[in-house]
């Protein structure tokens, strides 16, 4: 009894060492509703999302999909498939994102990218299931010149003299004018 | 001399002269303090003077008892760190140095309270290392370099983290610099079990037949899947030996709930969310684990379909994903 809970117990522990293996890769943005791409109407922006596989067994072949935002970003890369060995986490995902010239200010927009793995076909399977995993890019649009206004240009005079030593050579000058005043007056 | 001379010559003239020359040296005064007559060893001469006129002795032998204080250590130079992204369920280490600096000398600083720490203020997640470790590296003799290496976990928030580096000095005296930041990317990663769905004996008139299993969803990196995120694309099963014969997507629903009738109904090719699906991100070994359980019904068999085997081989697999 007790080494058929033992035999049971390791197969548990079995599973749940398992469970990080079956799909560990992942796509990581830098972008988020908290901090958004920040654009212009008419500019144009290359970002980046990245892809790792770092827990997994084996190599895995992603294909993106642009499902939202294909009006202003497009895949730069020559491929829209991407090979992530297995302990990688910088495997680069370039978009350019281009904002039309009316774009209205404050317009959001939301560009989502999903990834898919083509699962390996296993015979006397009904129904097999692949995972995608999507990530997106929010962007909001405003007015570059209002957001960064030129800074006002300050002149600060510096005050290089001492006042002390200024008030005491004007002292010593009304001092010596009373002394001429006072030899003028005698010579009279 | 002068001023008697004066006196006797023009008595009112002498007066006035003698009125400026007070007048002047009032004047005058305010500024010898200031910095006219700034002499710095002033003391010592009025000192040796008054000596000199009252005879005091100019040395003797005394006792001192001089007690030096602590310099409390400085710690500055943390090196920058990069744009980090959590590692789909597992850690991710990230190093930084900096330097600790105390002006009574290396020897003072108590190298085992070297710690590193990082925090976010978008909650309570503060990851550590209370043990980071002195470098040999030789700066001077006042300053000492450190290594701190820090795990983040992958269910740590995205956002402006705070480097935090402190030590303290022999004596107990604390230094900290918390002057540095990094940004943790948002990373979308699940672990989905199994991969693969069967049914037990279909047939023809089948219908509310739930799926031998049923799928499990973990969400091992530090995106929050938020309600209506996880979603199904379907593809309507083909027929392994008339293969122009489909069993429809339309036929299927998935739903988090263990029951038929209750899900949301397939589109072929279509991705339908799964309402109200959310994961949020966490420890996905706790017991307590953020998870979401989908169920795969059959409600009905399209009809005037043979009876054959229907799968995803030849059509493409069924999609699960997230976002």
């Amino acid at each position: 009894m007790k080494n058929k809970e033992l035999k049971l117990s390791f197969g548990f522990l079995i599973f749940l060492l398992l469970i990080p293996l079956v799909n560990a890769w992942g796509v990581t943005t830098y972008y988020e509703d908290k901090s958004p791409l920040v654009m212009a109407p008419g500019e144009t922006k290359d970002v980046y999302l990245e892809l790792q596989n770092m827990d997994g067994n084996k190599d895995v072949t992603l294909k993106a999909e642009m499902a939202q935002g294909s009006e202003i970003a497009t895949f730069i890369d020559p491929s829209r498939e991407y090979l992530v060995p297995v302990g990688r986490k910088d495997i680069k995902v370039n978009i350019r994102v281009k904002i039309p010239e009316n774009a209205p200010l404050d317009n959001k927009y939301n560009i989502v990218v999903l990834f898919k793995e083509s699962p390996k076909i296993e015979e006397g399977k009904m129904l097999q299931i692949a995972g995608a995993v999507g990530t997106s890019i929010p962007i909001v649009i405003i007015n570059l010149l209002l957001e960064n206004p030129a800074p006002a240009v300050v002149n600060v005079k510096e005050n290089k003299i001492p006042i002390n030593s200024l008030l005491a050579v004007v002292i010593i000058i009304i001092v010596i004018i009373g002394f001429i005043i006072i030899f003028r007056k005698k010579n009279k | 001399m002068l001023f008697y001379n004066y006196y006797i010559m023009n008595k009112k003239r002498g007066v006035v002269i003698l009125r400026i020359i007070i007048l002047l040296m009032l004047l005058i005064i305010p500024f010898v303090s200031a910095s006219f007559f700034d002499f710095p060893n002033i003391k010592e001469v009025n000192l040796n003077i008054k000596n000199w006129i009252t005879g005091k002795a100019t040395s003797a032998t005394t006792t001192l008892n001089i007690t030096i204080g602590n310099t409390a250590p400085i710690v500055n130079n943390i090196t920058p760190i990069s744009a980090q992204s959590v590692t789909a369920g597992s850690i991710t280490n990230v190093t930084f140095t900096f330097v600790a600096t105390d002006a009574d000398g290396v020897s003072n600083i108590d190298n085992t309270t070297a710690s590193g720490r990082f925090n976010i203020s978008a909650g309570d997640d503060k990851r550590f290392n209370s043990s980071c470790k002195v470098l040999p590296t030789v700066i001077s003799t006042t300053q000492a370099n450190f290594s701190c290496t820090i795990a983040l976990w992958y269910w740590d928030p995205s956002g402006q983290w705070t480097v935090n580096a402190s030590i303290k000095d022999t004596p107990g005296a604390y230094a900290q610099n918390y002057s540095t930041n990094f940004s943790l990317g948002s990373t979308t990663a699940m672990n989905m079990t199994p991969t693969a769905l069967t049914w037990s004996s279909v047939g023809p008139l089948s219908t509310n037949t739930l799926a031998n299993q049923n799928i499990t969803i973990f969400n091992i990196a530090n995106k929050n899947i938020t309600a209506n995120n996880v979603n199904v694309t379907a593809i309507s099963m083909q027929g392994e030996t008339t293969t122009t014969e489909h069993l429809n997507a339309s036929n299927f629903t998935v739903s988090i709930a263990n029951a038929c009738d209750t899900g949301a109904t397939m589109v072929n090719a279509t991705t339908i969310s799964i309402t109200p699906s959310n994961i949020t991100a966490g420890n996905f070994t706790a017991s307590s684990a953020p998870q979401e359980e989908l169920f795969f019904c059959l409600e009905e068999v399209t009809a005037g379909i043979s009876q054959q085997s229907y799968s995803t081989t030849g059509a493409g697999a069924w999609t699960v994903g997230i976002i």
